[in-house]
């Protein structure tokens, strides 16, 4: 309160000069911080051995190659994909379901269907393919899995699938996989890029605060 | 100091108590306080009524805000659909961010008949198009709508063309061939916007006069309820980012290299 009124009683353009001063340095950190995104949100994990790899839905073109080419290095001896949700194009008979995309991929790559497995589950966010590898970890005591994702969904990935696992986090690895196209100087000049960093900051955000309500996701069906 | 001082300037006297009363703060008379609140509240200084009416204003904004948040948001989604009245002339149609699903492939069926021309805008292929895993696009787009008798839906290869204003010299080349012809964009909502500028800035002003806007629904969200759904609260930030994009650096740059998963598994251990 004494530093308060030590402030009151300062001159008005004193006050006005320090409130500007500050918000310019707070939007200067915002910028530079923007700017930092794809190192900041990545978080990945150098790849180890693992059971299981869990190779999220949202990126065919990368995320299962990744799966595929850890599972051929003999670093995992099973590949686990979540049922995505079913979006008109594909109830509509016009698209695959991504899941399907995925075990496709692993086929071409020579993979065998006994190592493949199917979580089946409707998933329409990180947070319904978090409770699904919760289940399959309850269901496989002691094993340990290897998530693969965006190298800047990691961050992300990590804190959702931490706080659903709980206590058997630990047994859990994120693996990050670099999207086509990425690069390192200038990539906020990019079309599309700029708007997908700032997408995965209002994620990480929304999901920060409201993570709580992780058992209330409706898609899962467990 | 000078503001301390200041202050102390505009702060009203104390009016004194009624002569002959009882003197102390416990013991004043409920008529001599009324007084003399009513005479402070007179006294106050107009920056104080000043900082008061804004705060009533800014809780009136919110509330109008809370009230009329539907009208509202509807105003801000329609700024991304630009929609025009189809042209008097002939023309022909571009399929743009187009939500494939049935009633949308009937409706532009229902607008192009049998003789007009429907373009789909092919970019570069993915990985799993290359590989043969998946169709590659408009693939889709130009099947469904040929079952629907339109003979004419065809394709614009782009080859490796990831963006629309790599597409301008198709667009150049249409409008040239087909000197009375126009063409009406059918855009996904919340992307028209971003079409709009791209293609405003690139071609001339005679090319741009023959070019019109018609948004059209998607399957999970329209004009009313974007807000709602996730998918359209999904396009409507996807949409206005682009915006945004295209107002501070306009075309862009180019991407790097593609990710090389054969390079990925080398490198593991």
């Amino acid at each position: 309160m004494k530093l308060f009124s030590k402030w009151r009683q300062r001159p008005r353009w004193k006050l006005w000069r320090a409130f500007w001063v500050f918000a310019m340095v707070l939007v200067a950190t915002a910028i530079w911080g923007f700017l930092q995104s794809p190192v900041w949100l990545d978080v990945s994990e150098p790849v180890v051995k693992v059971d299981a790899i869990y190779a999220l839905g949202g990126g065919a073109d990368q995320r299962p190659f990744a799966a595929g080419a850890i599972y051929r290095k003999g670093l995992a001896a099973k590949l686990l994909v979540p049922q995505t949700l079913d979006r008109t194009k594909e109830r509509e008979g016009l698209t695959d379901n991504e899941s399907t995309r995925y075990l496709r991929v692993w086929e071409e790559m020579g993979i065998p269907k006994e190592s493949t497995e199917f979580l089946p589950g409707a998933v329409d966010s990180t947070r319904d393919e978090a409770r699904l590898l919760k289940t399959w970890l309850e269901e496989h005591p002691g094993m340990t899995v290897g998530i693969v994702t965006h190298t800047w969904h990691t961050r992300r990935t990590a804190m959702v699938f931490r706080r659903a696992l709980g206590a058997q986090a630990h047994r859990m690895h994120v693996f990050g996989v670099v999207q086509d196209g990425y690069r390192p100087s200038g990539w906020w000049k990019v079309p599309g890029w700029g708007q997908a960093m700032l997408f995965e900051w209002l994620k990480l955000t929304t999901q920060y605060f409201s993570l709580g309500s992780i058992s209330h996701s409706t898609h899962a069906t467990l | 100091m000078f503001f301390k001082k200041r202050i102390r300037e505009e702060r009203p006297e104390p009016a004194p108590f009624a002569q002959g009363g009882p003197t102390g703060p416990e013991s004043v008379s409920a008529a001599s306080f009324t007084a003399t609140s009513a005479q402070r509240i007179a006294a106050r200084p107009a920056k104080s009524l000043w900082r008061r009416g804004l705060i009533l204003a800014a809780i009136a904004l919110f509330g109008l805000g809370g009230l009329f948040h539907a009208p509202l948001l509807r105003a801000v989604g329609h700024f991304l659909q630009p929609s025009d009245p189809f042209p008097k002339g002939d023309y022909g149609f571009v399929l743009l961010d187009f939500p494939a699903c049935a009633r949308n492939f009937d409706q532009v069926a229902a607008w192009a008949g049998k003789d007009r021309e429907v373009i789909y805008l092919r970019n570069k292929l993915s990985r799993l198009m290359k590989m043969g895993l998946e169709k590659p696009p408009g693939q889709v787009e130009i099947e469904q709508l040929k079952l629907r008798g339109l003979e004419k839906a065809k394709i614009w290869d782009g080859q490796e063309n990831r963006y629309l204003y790599q597409f301008i010299p198709h667009f150049e080349k249409w409008l040239d061939e087909n000197p009375e012809k126009s063409l009406v964009i059918v855009h996904g909502r919340m992307s028209g916007r971003f079409y709009l500028r791209v293609l405003s800035r690139h071609l001339t002003q005679e090319h741009r006069k023959r070019i019109f806007f018609c948004p059209i629904d998607s399957p999970e969200f329209d004009d009313s309820n974007w807000y709602r759904t996730k998918e359209g609260q999904s396009a409507f930030f996807d949409g206005a980012t682009r915006v945004l994009f295209d107002l501070i650096f306009g075309d862009g740059e180019l991407p790097g290299p593609d990710w090389d998963p054969q390079a990925y598994e080398d490198a593991l251990p």
